[in-house]
């Protein structure tokens, strides 16, 4: 791509020009016509260039790109090239050509005896040119003597027949001995005829070969000055060239040394197959020999090295998956210079960490939506250079690509520094489009209004052009990037430019899953679409997440912090799928409402939250995905299925096929700001026996006590401390929740008794820190446990939300059981 | 023809043995909801997901309850490259028998159409019939997604 920097680098020039001149030779061997004629034109400009006869400009840049363009099409389409106009293409090509050429041409005429030559000469010359030969005409003396150039005239006519053909013969200029036979033995045996009469004899020979000038003089070792290219041939070159290019020969042609191998995809998968099994087997063999790992010696460590060995290779197998970005980035430098050409603006294309590696399905997805977005920063973004001038800003609009890895995503970025996006036009689009309402607009924050340009049919962009302005490109991007599993965001000040940020996960074929059991049958739930769990205790909504599970007509609902989600279950799914009636009488629904407690899934697709009933959600687990059998594509739930570390199968459930399968709208993901989490809160902080910081709501708690260690009883498995009269019953928060438990120490201790356990529980502290209130938004993905909310940063601390009516629950629940649990 | 025979929901049937990948004991298989009610769930054999189907669904026969897991299971080749791995449910395998092709018998008429689409025929050997499983006709139903449109 790079032509305009080759300006004025003859090599590079040179390794151009010799390209095209070998897929010339290449055509011509297979008679592809119309490659060799557009490799031929295009072979030619580059000569000229090469000399300075013609000097490389935009124009000529643009012609060469275009030729090359036409080249790959041909190439890609041996066969069925029929379809390939490239008639225009030639033409324009050989004005260029010949525009350098013409003078050259002309003082080179050269007057050949073979002009006069037959008709079958003719024709073999023809022939020849057609195939992208070049036509030579040598002219030797051969002196008996001296034995000037050949001692042997057969040494030299041998070397010619090897790189190309004699099409005819003339000795001693007398063009009525035109030879027509022309193997080795006729030719030598004329020569020495000839020599035999005189001292000297010339040969003429008219010679058609592939090699281009240099190359062919040193190949039949006969000095330049005795060669003239023929014009007939392909021959716009100039015959003069020889001399100053000394270099041709001296280097090979620089073959790029990349050790690299084209592989099938499917070689790669299946190995990438057997890898995973192995990892299986492997985990198989381990449960199976663990019992004897200490009595055979030596087998603890050659166990270690497979695990690692095993890890190793199916980490390197998927890695063969994986390319660099540089592969999509590179197209870009291309494409920005015919659209900056076809906008009339100047735009500079910046790349960075092209090094980052991506899986090969996602890159070839990926090559579409950044190039719209990249042609939306080329049109929309920038502005007309006289408006960039009046801005102050540099006359040349420049767009930057930027890839990164960060959290085990990669993240990539489209900048331009153009005109920024105005959100007022933004506001008033899709206010006239009806995707938005003014009270809905005036809640949405900055980068909301900005996700609007995500909605179909929305763009600000007055009038459409050829290359963008419909409005349908970025929904398109935004739904292609999510089908990928990513997300996509927007950032962008008025006049200082606008920042696209891709964030997608490495691979495809290795997701991270929440896996979850509904009637006892587990389903993995890829986390992308996992907004987060919610637990609800029936009779007694949390005061933290105030969620409660409701009936509405034929349907539940979810109402969860002043929200309404539809929730869908399993069974409905399943009978909709297999176009069955539910029970009329919704007694499935009742069943659930009676349930004491409900966990539902709320999941995210397209924008849009539904919620699903669970049992449980087990655990998140790196899941290997693989293609759905046939029958299960109609279904619309499942993406895809997967087997897990121990050797089950499970299907993946599809968010946004659920959706559709059930005709559910779900609610817009907007409206689900985590607002009922943000509210106003008194929470208490706490220590435990860890480094760790605990919260808890103050409404949580009835009392919080200082009792020495001595105050607490041993009964059975349960520890207990009598606080006012009560028995209480105390349970450390560090068996809930993958912290750092270790002896207390101290001589103070604090008991935090729960409000509402019955019979009380409290939990035990190491240190009460402090009170606070405020508004606390909660990630539930840091750390996951079912007995916390989930995690907040205050004053640079982490705190850990612990859920307490679930602690209590769970400490009933071991209490009903009567079972030796170490935990209590 | 060497046939493989076994006996599932109770009766004896046979298949074509070069069709068979292999035969396989506690099968642990998830059930897949939404899908055919064919499909008793899908099994990670040897890191690879296979169908397993039920044999008496197949026949039109509603299946007694929840098959028992884990079960056994004759594992077919599949018919691609790269196509889906099925399964079917059997209650114990039999053994190898030499089927004379020339002598395989069609089923009654009177057979229901369920069962017409999946066994071929039938033959006796040794003085036993056993009904000839038609394998390419099961997976193909299931690879098109057909089993939905019937």
């Amino acid at each position: 791509m790079d032509v305009e920097a080759l300006n004025g680098d003859p090599k590079l020039m040179n390794g151009a020009f010799r390209s095209a001149h070998s897929l010339k030779g290449t055509a011509g061997f297979f008679s592809l016509e119309k490659i060799v004629a557009v490799a031929h034109e295009l072979e030619s400009v580059f000569s000229q260039i090469k000399d300075g006869t013609l000097a490389l400009n935009d124009e000529i840049s643009d012609i060469v790109l275009q030729s090359v363009d036409c080249l790959r099409d041909l190439v890609d389409n041996i066969g069925g090239d029929e379809a390939v106009d490239i008639g225009k293409l030639v033409k324009t090509l050989k004005n260029y050509s010949n525009a350098g050429s013409r003078e050259e041409n002309t003082k080179e005429e050269i007057h050949t005896p073979f002009d006069r030559g037959g008709f079958e000469t003719e024709k073999a010359l023809k022939n020849a040119a057609r195939r992208g030969h070049k036509i030579y005409y040598v002219n030797i003396g051969f002196n008996r003597s001296l034995g000037k150039y050949y001692k042997n005239p057969k040494g030299m006519i041998d070397n010619i027949l090897s790189i190309g053909s004699i099409v005819a013969a003339i000795v001693d200029g007398n063009p009525d001995e035109t030879i027509t036979d022309l193997d080795t033995e006729a030719l030598t045996l004329r020569i020495a005829d000839a020599l035999a009469k005189r001292d000297t004899s010339t040969l003429e020979l008219l010679v058609t070969s592939v090699l281009e000038f240099d190359l062919f003089s040193i190949a039949i070792e006969v000095d330049k000055k005795h060669i003239r290219l023929l014009k007939e041939g392909c021959g716009s070159e100039p015959a003069a060239i020889g001399e100053e290019s000394e270099w041709v020969y001296k280097k090979a042609p620089a073959r790029e040394n990349n050790f690299s191998i084209r592989l099938d995809i499917s070689v790669i998968n299946g190995l990438l197959d057997l890898a995973n099994e192995m990892i299986l087997t492997r985990n198989q063999l381990f449960s199976a020999v663990s019992r004897h790992k200490r009595s055979i010696a030596g087998l603890a460590p050659v166990l270690h090295d497979m695990a690692r060995l095993t890890s190793e290779i199916q980490e390197k197998v998927m890695l063969t998956r994986m390319q660099p970005i540089s592969v999509i980035f590179d197209k870009f430098s291309r494409m920005i210079r015919d659209t900056a050409k076809a906008l009339n603006k100047e735009i500079e294309l910046e790349t960075f960490g092209g090094d980052v590696m991506l899986d090969k399905y996602l890159l070839d997805s990926l090559a579409d939506p950044i190039t719209q977005l990249v042609k939306n920063a080329a049109c929309h973004g920038l502005e007309p250079a006289e408006r960039r001038v009046t801005l102050g800003k540099p006359q040349k609009g420049k767009i930057t690509l930027n890839a990164y890895m960060r959290d085990g995503l990669a993240f990539i970025e489209v900048t331009d520094d153009g005109a920024g996006i105005d959100a007022e036009a933004l506001k008033r689009k899709s206010l006239e489009l009806g995707a938005a309402t003014e009270e809905r607009l005036s809640a949405m924050s900055r980068s909301d209004i900005f996700a609007l340009m995500f909605e179909p049919g929305i763009t600000t962009a007055e009038q459409v052009t050829r290359l963008s302005g419909r409005g349908v490109g970025m929904d398109i991007v935004k739904t292609n990037i999510e089908k990928l599993g990513g997300s996509i965001e927007v950032d962008s000040e008025q006049d200082k430019g606008t920042t696209v940020r891709l964030k997608m996960p490495l691979t495809l074929s290795v997701i991270r899953t929440l896996i979850v059991e509904i009637d006892s049958v587990r389903y993995s739930v890829p986390e992308v679409n996992v907004e987060r769990i919610v637990r609800i205790r029936h009779g007694m909504p949390l005061n933290m997440t105030k969620a409660r599970i409701e009936r509405l007509n034929d349907s539940l609902v979810l109402s969860l912090g002043g929200r309404v989600i539809p929730i869908v279950t399993m069974r409905e799914i399943d009978a909709r799928a297999k176009g069955l009636e539910l029970p009329p009488d919704g007694s499935p629904f009742e069943q659930i409402l009676r349930r004491d407690v409900a966990k539902c899934l709320v999941l995210k697709a397209r924008d849009k939250n539904f919620a699903l009933l669970i049992d449980d959600a087990v655990k998140t687990e790196q899941t290997l995905v693989k293609p759905l059998p046939g029958y299960l594509r109609k279904c619309l739930c499942y993406s895809s299925v997967t087997v897990l570390g121990n050797g089950s199968a499970i299907a993946i459930l599809d968010a946004e096929g659920i959706l559709r399968l059930m005709g559910i709208e779900g609610v817009e993901k907007n409206a689900l700001t985590q607002k009922d989490e943000k509210d106003e809160k008194q929470i208490i902080i706490f220590k435990c026996s860890g480094a760790e910081y605990f919260a808890l709501e103050m409404d949580e708690i009835s009392r919080i006590e200082a009792v020495g260690p001595e105050r607490i009883q041993r009964i059975g498995d349960g520890r207990f401390v009598n606080i006012a009269g009560k028995t209480v019953r105390v349970v450390r928060p560090e068996n809930f929740a993958p912290v750092h438990k270790r002896r207390y120490t101290g001589n103070k201790l604090y008991v935090l008794t729960l409000k509402k356990s019955a019979p009380p529980v409290g939990l035990l502290a190491g240190k009460v820190l402090d009170k606070v209130s405020g508004g606390f938004e909660l990630d539930h993905d840091r750390l996951y446990s079912d007995f916390i909310f989930g995690t907040s940063v205050f004053n640079e601390k982490i705190l850990i939300f612990l859920d307490p009516s679930a602690i209590a629950e769970e400490v009933e629940k071991d209490k009903q059981k009567r079972k030796a649990i170490k935990r209590i | 023809m060497r046939g493989l025979s076994f006996f599932a929901d109770g009766e004896l049937f046979a298949v074509d043995a070069a069709l068979v990948k292999k035969v396989v004991r506690n099968v642990a298989f998830t059930p897949i909801p939404a899908a055919p009610e064919a499909v008793a769930g899908i099994a990670g054999i040897k890191g690879r997901i296979v169908t397993v189907l039920s044999l008496a669904e197949l026949l039109g026969r509603k299946r007694d309850a929840q098959v028992v897991k884990p079960a056994k299971a004759v594992v077919f080749k599949p018919l691609t490259d790269g196509g889906d791995q099925m399964g079917l449910l059997i209650d114990k395998p039999g053994g190898l028998i030499d089927i004379d092709e020339n002598k395989i018998l069609p089923l009654p008429r009177a057979a229901e159409d369920e069962e017409k689409l999946c066994v071929s025929g039938m033959a006796e050997v040794e003085g036993i019939l056993y009904r000839i499983i038609n394998v390419d006709s099961i997976i193909n139903r299931f690879e098109e997604g057909e089993i939905y449109d019937e």
